[in-house]
Formats: C-alpha cells, structure tokens, sequence
C-alpha cells in the first residue's frame, strides 16, 4: 500500500521533471516522405485554426454584442444569398487547395516500385509480436527470419510491482537493423488476425492482413534508433507488441547480417554441445518470461477459462514428448501457436526444460529434461 | 374510414421484391467473383488460365519485368514453406515456370490450402496461372516433402508503370489427422 | 411524464394504471418517455465503464484490470453510447416531438411503434448477459473486425442483440418517414416543416439504408463463425478487408445519423434564443440532404491503410473533404442567425453553443482526417478517439441535454431549475475539454487507440484526461438529479415556455395534454 502510494506521488511529480507532455505533436520524422506529411499536416492543421478563429471570433462577439441586454430589438433577416454563395465557394477553393499537395504526396506514397540498390522486408504480425524475413539475406535455402518479443517484464507492468524503466512498452529482444539512405520496402502480412505496422518516424502505416500483402516503401535520412507500435485491435496483448527500428550505416547494416549468420552457423554447434540441467533451467527461465508468461503467467497458473496452467500440468510433469509436439505443433484451433519457427532448437529445449523443472513439477512429475538434441530428433521424426 | 385502402397488386409486389433479394444474395456470390477478375481489386486471381497454353511465344511489345516471390504460413502451420526461387525476370506474355518446396514436419497427414496474393493489385488481372498449387486443396503426407510448381506468364496489357510484381501465396492448413498406419517418409 | 389531463372531444379511456400503462402504451409521448429514460439508463451504464477504462489509463501499467477486461469495457463502452444512449435518445425526442411539431395526433403506427421500443431493453438484456457468461463481454472494439471476431467467445448473443437493435431502428424510422409525409397538418409543405422535424426525416431514410447493411455484416459474421463459410478469410477464398467494406458502408451513414437530428435541435434552440428566425432556413435543409446523400461514398476513409489502390484512397479523400462543405455552410448559418440576435443564455442556449462551438472543433479534426498521407500517422491513434468524441460527446449529446432542457417544460409542465441547469452545463462543458483535447496530443505523439497500457511519455496527458473524465461522469449525476426534481417541482411553465420560441408544439399547453391536435390545426404559409 506504501509502495502505491509513493508510486502515486512520484508519477505526480514526474509530471514537472519530464518534458513529454510537451510533445503535443506528430514528429516530423527522418524520411522525406515523412517530412512531407508533417508539412501536410500542419498546413491543413493551420487551416483549421484559421478557419476556428474567424468563424468562433466572429460568434464570440456576436454572443457579446448582441445579448439581450444590450440589444433589445432583434433583426429580422432571413436569408442572403450572395453571402451563402460566397461561403459555399470559398471553402471549395479552401479544399481544392488542399487537396492538391495531399494527392501528390500520397502519389508518392503509392511508388513501390523497387530501386537500384533497395532490399525487400517480409513482417508479418502475430498475436502478439512481430516477425520479420530479410528477403535478400539468404541463410540457406531461406531469408533471414526473427522474431521479435517485448521484453518489458510483466513485473513492470503489473500492478506496478517495480517501476518502469524508460523504454517501457517499446523495448523488444531483437531490433529491425536497416541501412540509411537504402530504398526499403516492407511486404507486410498477417500470421492470423489484422494488425497493423506503425512507425511515426517514418509515417508508415499498413495493416497486416492475413492472406494479403501491403507494401511501405521508406527511405530513412538519418541513424538512429525509431519506436513503433500494433495499431490495429487485436486480442488481449494488442498494447505489448512493439516494433524497434535501428537505422545504421551500411557497413555497420553488413556487420550485423554477418553476425546474425555466425550465430546461425554456432547454432549448429551449440545443439550438438553437452548441456547441463541447470544451463538450460537458466536460459530456459529467460524465453519463458518473455515469451510464455504473458499468456501462461509468471508463476504458470495460466488464466482459468482461457490458459491453462502449466504448474501441475499432466502434460509437463509426465510427458516429454507430448509436450514437444505441442510446442512444435502448436495446438489447432487454440491460441497455442507453434513454435517451431519462433525458437531455434536450443531455446526451445531450454524453456521445455525450465516448465518441467519449475514450481515444483520436477518434484510431482518425472523430472525429465529436453536436451537441444532431443528437438533435432523430433523435427526428423526419430523421437 | 374507407375500407381497402390496401392494395393487393403493392402487397404482390412487395412480397415478389423479399424473395427475389432472397435468391439475389446467392447471385452474389458468381457475381463477387466476376467483380474480382475483371477488376483485379485486392490482387485476386482466379482459376487457371488457358487462352495461351502454348509455351515462350514471343510478342510484340513485350517487356522485362521482375517477379518477387513471398511465401507466408497461416496460423504458424507446422510446415516449412518456401519458394525454390526468390526471383525471375520474365518477358510479358512468355510463358515461365518456378516452384514452391513444403515440408510436413508433424507425424501428422495435412490437407493444405494455398491462397495466392499479388501485389501491386490492379497487376493481379494480368498475372495469368497456367498451372499452379493453388487451384487445389494439397495433402501431404507425414513429414513428406514435396515440389509444387507453378507455371505463370504476364500478360502485355499489364501497366506501363508497373516494373516489379510480387507474388505472394499463403498457406492455409485445413486438416490435420494423425493415422495409425501412416508410413513415416523422410 | 406528461399529467393525464382528458382531451373532452372524444370519448377516451385515459391511460392504465401502472406497468401495463408503460408496457401497452401507443401513446407517441409515452413511448418517448421509454425511450428516453432508456437511453439515460444506457448513458449511465456506458459511462461507468468509461470511467473504468479512464481509470485503467489514469496511469501506465494495468492498475485494475488485465487486458481482456479493459478490451471489453473499450467494445462495450461504444456498442451502449451509441446503440443504447445517442440512437434511442434522438428516437425519444422524434416520438415527443415530430407529431406535435406538424400537427398530427400520434404517430402513423402506434403499435409498431411501441414494438419498436420494447425490443431495445431486450435487445441489451441479451448483450449485457454476455458478461455473466464463460468467455465474457464482446471484446472485439464496436468494430468487431473480422477474423478477431469470427473465433470470439459468444458471438452468437452479440449478432442477435444487433440484429435485434437494428430491425426496432427500422421499424422507428418506416414510422417516422409515413408520419411526416402522410399526418401534416394541412397547409404544412415540407419545406414549411421544422427542422427538427426535416432532420428526422433525412435521418430514417439512412437507418432505412444501412440497418440492413449492419444486418448483412453480422450474418456473414454469424456464418463464418458456426457454419464454415469464409466470407471473411482468406483460407476460403475471402477477404478480410470485405468486412470492412461492408461494416463502413453502414458505419459512415451510422454516424450522420448520429448528428442530424442534433442539427435540427441545434437550429431550434438557437433561432428561439436569438430571438430571431433561423437565417437561411431552405440552404439549412439542402445541406442536410447533401450530406447524408454525400455520407455514402465516403465510407473507405476508414479504411485509409488496408491497403487500397491509389485510385480509391484519392476518390474517397476527395469525396470526405467535400462534406466539410455543407457542414462549413450550417454553421455559418448558425452563426448569421445569433449575429444582430437579441440573445439570451438559459441553459438549452448554453449547450446549443457549446455544440456549435465543439462540434467544429470536432469537424475541423475530421478534416485534417481526411486528408489521407496526413491520415497514415492519426489512423488508429487517439488523435481519431479525440475526433469522434467531440463530434459525439459536445456534439450529439450536448445537443441532447439541450434538448431536454428546451423541452422538458413542454412534457413535465415544470421549469427546470435554471441555476442548477446552468452549474451542471459549466462542469460538463470544463469535463469534456479537459477530458478529450489532451487526447488530440498523446495522438499525435502516437499513442494507439484500444490500448490498455501505454508508453511513458503518453502519461502526463492521460492523467489530465482521466481527470477531466471523471468530472464529466459525476456531473451527470446532477443532471440526474435535475430531470427527476423538474419531473415533480419547479415552477409552473407557460404553454410557449421561452420568448420567442415558435411552432406548433408551443401552441399546447404545458404539460402536453395525452393527446395534441386531435383535430388538426390550420397552419397558414
């Protein structure tokens, strides 16, 4: 109760520390095209105003000057056309001069066509993080995939048990690292129901619609690091499936696809290595949190009615392999997606491991562990 | 008050408009569909085409454009789904040919559906199957891999403007049946 | 409500005792007192969950409830104030007024018109028990889009309820369309009638419109759910995007209809308290019918980022900017009918300014909307959320509370009290800024709408607006207390109630007798 309160009193104050509610409007962004939309948006925003104060000043003193008191004898008018003609006219040329720019910039919008030197990005959306499929880095036989979780930890968001740290909500375990000065354009998807992929920085907004692609083409002028958000209702973690954008010079683009290969090539060697209860116990309690307790709970009650509890499952305590089938299958028709394509075969023992050694599902159950190699066997249909 | 204001010829009348809306909404559903290939909105393509089923005919007027193929997994299906070739330049109206490799990684007999998605969508009118995957419900077997080709031309008519296609299927699981006497293919 | 003062022209019962009274009753004034107790009902229930989903975001983090909760509030929220508060109240006020206002002694068909209310409380019976079942309230947004909402736990309840809500609309307005054109008070042309009265009329040949395009969304719904058809997924041969088409297509027309009637009130009550006639009273009734014939092919600038070719996104920007130009023309109208006035600032008058005043607020967002690249940063944010508030809440409710302050005296025979009027006016008008504009700001930083937690630098303005809201909600309490007290006390009102209030309703005594213009009256050009 102590803690609320002083929680309470600090988000008071912090009010007059932080600058943020001084941010009262869109950002200009880091691509032309952006810039191009904050411009579109404060000329019409500066009409509007405009349009305000003449049309509130003009009522305003009409309110004042013509008050009772002070005009006992009402005018008797009814009409004038001329005046309503001009005011029908007037906003008209208002319009259409708006709408010129508005339709050659959203022409622009509209180029998707690929230019020299330009590289295609496949996101697709699911409930609830993002997947993103570098196109024109193959690793194998198929692109450059990962996915990308929050990684705000539940404590900070529930009941303000610890407080915030300063990227809360837009903070995820693998960031979208692009080139500057690089045409990108963006095949954006759905795995199963509408979202939608939003960067204010860049003014990119296309929904994720499975089945179909929509394309976003960017350009982005600057390095840095660009927030975004899901911007389409979809189920319960609608709020926590951030986006991260890390635009890097184009040597610095190259290192990072070099390192992301290396780390697939050490994949290899990591499945093949001797991994001990407690490493994977380790690493395992990490995916989960981020990953698993979202919907299964910290303390893997899961939510009644909706998740099921994996402290006590059958499931997890008595049968190995038909948990790796769940996880790797997913469970049709349920929320319970298939991992296969979201854990590689080391994180996918780890977190088996950690549910079936946690709150005390060792000590009730078989206590059985999943090594990386058990996963590899399963994937080829020799478990 | 007289009497019979009510007209027997407007209750007929009415009652002919019920059920003629009635059987107007199953019309609509031939009707949608003709809607979507003349108009090619939302990158629909139906059916195979068979106007040009001879192959690399040359015509006039044609062009280069290159032609990106997605691959996209529904509901995170249990089957690794790829295109065997991410890109080909083609000449409109010459006849082309690539595939699609799908892997089952469950024990499991999967019956598949695959819808495809091009993009930019007035270009889909023009992107004309020959054969493809997509015309038929897929099974495969348990942890069976197979190659699914896909022949295709784009036709000269397609936009001046339009340089880069891309051609997107997604797949669909629709059943998935475990059966005991299933032999276990690799 | 109205005092049971026998009519001695004809030989009547007067109305039963009782529930029955309520629960038979034919009589217009009756149904409209159903209907707008109703809606009352439903603005209170509506508003508590928006004063819980205001309290979920007076902080970031999940304070009070997990996200499935809060999403439930946000669709419940909506699917009462729109379906269960603004429709039925507009509905109540067209049962009082739209027969006194040309004449007629009831509306055309008095049964159906007491069907068409009692179907509502049923209708949200079935919606509300949702929340007492396993899976919950719809949790989907008021939007319901497909696919979230096709494997959603009991749909079925959902889609009855609209269905239900929809055929009582329809019904209302066939009522409302045949009264207007056949029970005019001979002498009354239409371009004669109030425009409250024209406001309606416009207004029932939307819901006869779209009603039956809501009717088709839901079925389709119904059946992609529980009878294997894929309208709405991609798997089948369908579209997710097609939902949409067709949800807009009666979502766009839904709110006109939402906001006519408030312009016709509107035109009333500031005429009457300028003291002056309505200034360009013919233009006033073209730009209605221009804007709901216009309100159907601008349905896909809600749609601006699915993904729609060039050509369409350019036709429906063009097509949304050009409604701003008959809207643009009502106000100034408004405007040129107070200038040279003689105004005075009862209460009604204090809401029906502030109506013009916020309402434009309110277009003036919807325009910066409608111009599309500008649309792809507000699309889905609280920049929208802060839109449709100020068009809904200064705007159509306000015109509601200044209706009933208008002509409450009409129904109860009572004036209301008028310094009581005035304080719950001010704590309302402070409420609702203090409550929505912020939102303009955290949309624009980007803050996404149907968010149950947001980002930090979101914070300070959603305490601010949290603030504002809950000062909203408690005032109502005291319009509560005002309409009860004026039902039962106040002092006695004249048959024209205001100086300078003109037209037929004015001409019957306060509190309308049960029965009006049994026999009609002679109305002269």
């Amino acid at each position: 109760m102590r803690n609320k309160l002083g929680l309470f009193l600090l988000s008071i104050t912090s009010f007059y520390t932080s600058a943020d509610w001084l941010d009262v409007n869109m950002p200009v962004g880091v691509t032309d095209i952006s810039k191009e939309v904050f411009d579109l948006h404060m000329a019409i925003f500066f009409v509007t105003v405009a349009i305000g104060v003449i049309v509130f000043g003009f009522m305003f003193y009409s309110m004042w000057r013509y008050r009772r008191s002070n005009n006992k004898k009402p005018a008797k008018f009814k009409e004038n056309h001329k005046l309503e003609i001009l005011w029908t006219v007037i906003p008209t040329l208002i319009l259409v001069a708006m709408a010129v720019p508005a339709s050659i910039t959203l022409k622009k919008i509209y180029d998707h066509e690929a230019e020299e030197g330009g590289m295609d990005i496949q996101v697709v959306g699911w409930q609830w993080k993002w997947q993103y499929k570098y196109l024109d880095e193959q690793v194998g036989n198929k692109p450059l995939s990962f996915f990308a979780n929050l990684t705000t930890p539940p404590d900070q968001y529930e009941y303000n048990r610890v407080e915030k740290g300063e990227n809360y909500l837009l903070e995820v375990d693998e960031e979208v690292v692009v080139p500057v000065n690089t045409p990108i354009r963006f095949l954006i998807t759905s795995n199963d129901v509408i979202h939608s992929w939003y960067m204010s920085d860049f003014a990119v907004k296309q929904d994720a619609i499975p089945g179909f692609i929509n394309v976003a083409k960017t350009t982005i002028n600057e390095p840095g690091i660009y927030r975004g958000n899901c911007t389409e209702l979809c189920g319960e973690r609608h709020a926590y499936m951030p986006i991260v954008v890390r635009a890097v010079t184009k040597e610095e683009y190259d290192e990072w696809v070099a390192e992301k290969r290396e780390a697939m090539e050490q994949l290899a060697f990591l499945t093949e290595k001797e991994w001990t209860a407690d490493e994977l116990y380790a690493q395992g309690e990490e995916i989960y949190k981020t990953r698993c307790a979202a919907c299964h709970q910290v303390n893997g009650a899961g939510i009644t009615g909706f998740y099921p509890a994996l402290a006590g499952s059958e499931v997890v305590m008595n049968d190995k392999t038909g948990q790796i089938e769940i996880l790797m299958e997913g469970i049709r028709g349920s929320q319970m997606q298939s991992f296969a394509e979201q854990l590689n075969e080391v994180d996918m023992a780890a977190v088996i491991t950690f549910t079936r050694l946690a709150w005390n599902n060792d000590k009730q159950g078989d206590g059985t562990i999943v090594v990386p190699k058990d996963i590899v066997d399963y994937k080829k249909g020799d478990l | 008050m007289a009497k019979n204001n009510f007209s027997s010829k407007i209750f007929l009348y009415l009652v002919s408009a019920v059920i003629f809306m009635f059987f107007f909404s199953f019309m609509l559903v031939p009707l949608y569909n003709v809607f979507c290939e003349v108009t090619g909105l939302n990158g629909k393509i139906y059916g195979p085409s068979s106007f040009f089923v001879k192959d690399d005919v040359e015509k006039k007027d044609s062009r280069e454009i290159r032609i990106k193929f997605l691959s996209q997994v529904n509901e995170s299906a249990p089957v690794n789904f790829f295109p065997s070739s991410n890109e080909v330049r083609v000449w409109t109206d010459k006849v082309s040919k690539t595939s699609y490799i799908a892997e089952n990684t469950t024990d499991k007999q999967l019956t598949l559906t695959i819808i495809p998605s091009v993009s930019p969508g007035l270009a889909a009118e023009n992107v004309k199957k020959i054969q493809c995957f997509c015309f038929e419900e897929q099974i495969l077997k348990p942890y069976e891999r197979q190659e699914w080709p896909v022949r295709f031309y784009v036709s000269s008519e397609v936009g001046d403007n339009v340089n880069d296609i891309y051609l997107s299927y997604t797949l669909f699981e629709t059943d998935r049946v475990l059966t005991d006497n299933m032999n276990h293919g690799k | 409500m109205s005092a049971v003062i026998e009519n001695h022209e004809h030989d009547h019962h007067g109305p039963q005792k009782g529930i029955l009274r309520w629960l038979f009753t034919t009589n217009h004034k009756d149904i409209g007192t159903l209907y707008l107790w109703f809606s009352f009902l439903m603005f209170l229930t509506g508003g508590a969950m928006a004063m819980g989903i205001r309290a979920e975001l007076f902080e970031p983090g999940l304070q009070l409830m997990d996200p499935i909760r809060y999403n439930q509030l946000v669709t419940m929220h909506g699917l009462i104030m729109i379906f269960g508060a603004v429709m039925p109240a507009f509905v109540g006020l067209a049962n009082w007024l739209i027969p006194m206002q040309i004449g007629a002694p009831d509306m055309a068909l008095p049964r159906m018109n007491n069907l068409s209310f009692w179907l509502l409380p049923s209708a949200f019976i079935i919606l509300l028990s949702t929340a007492f079942m396993e899976g919950g309230m719809p949790g989907f947004g008021w939007t319901f889009y497909a696919p979230l909402s096709t494997n959603y736990p009991n749909i079925a309840y959902f889609v009855f309820a609209v269905h239900i809500m929809g055929i009582s609309s329809i019904m209302g307005s066939i009522n409302v369309i045949v009264t207007i054109m056949n029970m005019r008070a001979p002498g009354m042309t239409l371009m004669q009638m109030p425009l409250f009265v024209w406001s309606w009329l416009i207004t029932a040949y939307l819901l006869i419109a779209v009603m039956p395009v809501l009717a088709g969304a839901v079925t389709m719904l119904l059946m992609d759910a529980y009878f294997g058809t894929s309208f709405f997924d991609a798997a089948g041969g369908g579209d997710p995007v097609l939902f949409q088409h067709v949800f807009w297509f009666f979502g766009h027309p839904e709110v006109y209809i939402m906001i006519l009637p408030a312009f016709g009130i509107t035109s009333h009550i500031i005429s009457t308290f300028s003291r002056k006639p309505l200034f360009g009273h013919s233009s006033m009734v073209y730009a209605m019918v221009s804007i709901a014939v216009l309100s159907f092919v601008v349905w896909a600038h809600h749609m601006f980022t699915v993904g729609m070719p060039l050509a369409a996104e350019l036709f429906f920007m063009w097509a949304t900017m050009i409604i701003a130009i008959p809207t643009g023309v009502k106000v100034f109208n408004w405007v040129a009918t107070i200038f040279k006035g003689s105004i005075t600032y009862e209460t009604p008058m204090l809401f029906a300014i502030a109506f013009v005043v916020l309402f434009t607020i309110g277009g003036l967002s919807g325009l910066m909307l409608a111009i599309t690249p500008a649309d792809f940063q507000y699309h889905d944010t609280y920049f929208v959320v802060a839109h449709f508030h100020y068009v809904l809440v200064p705007g159509a409710i306000f015109s509601i509370m200044a209706a009933v302050y208008y002509w409450l005296p009409k129904w109860t025979g009572n004036m209301y009290d008028e310094k009581m009027g005035k304080l719950h006016f001010w704590l309302s008008f402070i409420g609702v800024n203090v409550t929505f504009f912020p939102q303009h700001f955290v949309g624009l930083a980007g803050m996404p709408r149907r968010y149950a937690d947001y980002a930090l630098q979101f914070a300070e303005w959603n305490a601010v607006s949290s603030i504002g809201a809950f000062l909203f909600g408690l005032s109502q309490l005291l319009f509560l207390y005002i309409v009860i007290k004026a039902v039962f006390a106040g002092k006695k009102a004249t048959a024209q109630v205001w100086d300078g209030a003109e037209g037929l309703e004015w001409t019957v005594d306060s509190p309308a007798p049960y029965h009006t213009f049994e026999t009609p009256p002679k109305v002269n050009g």
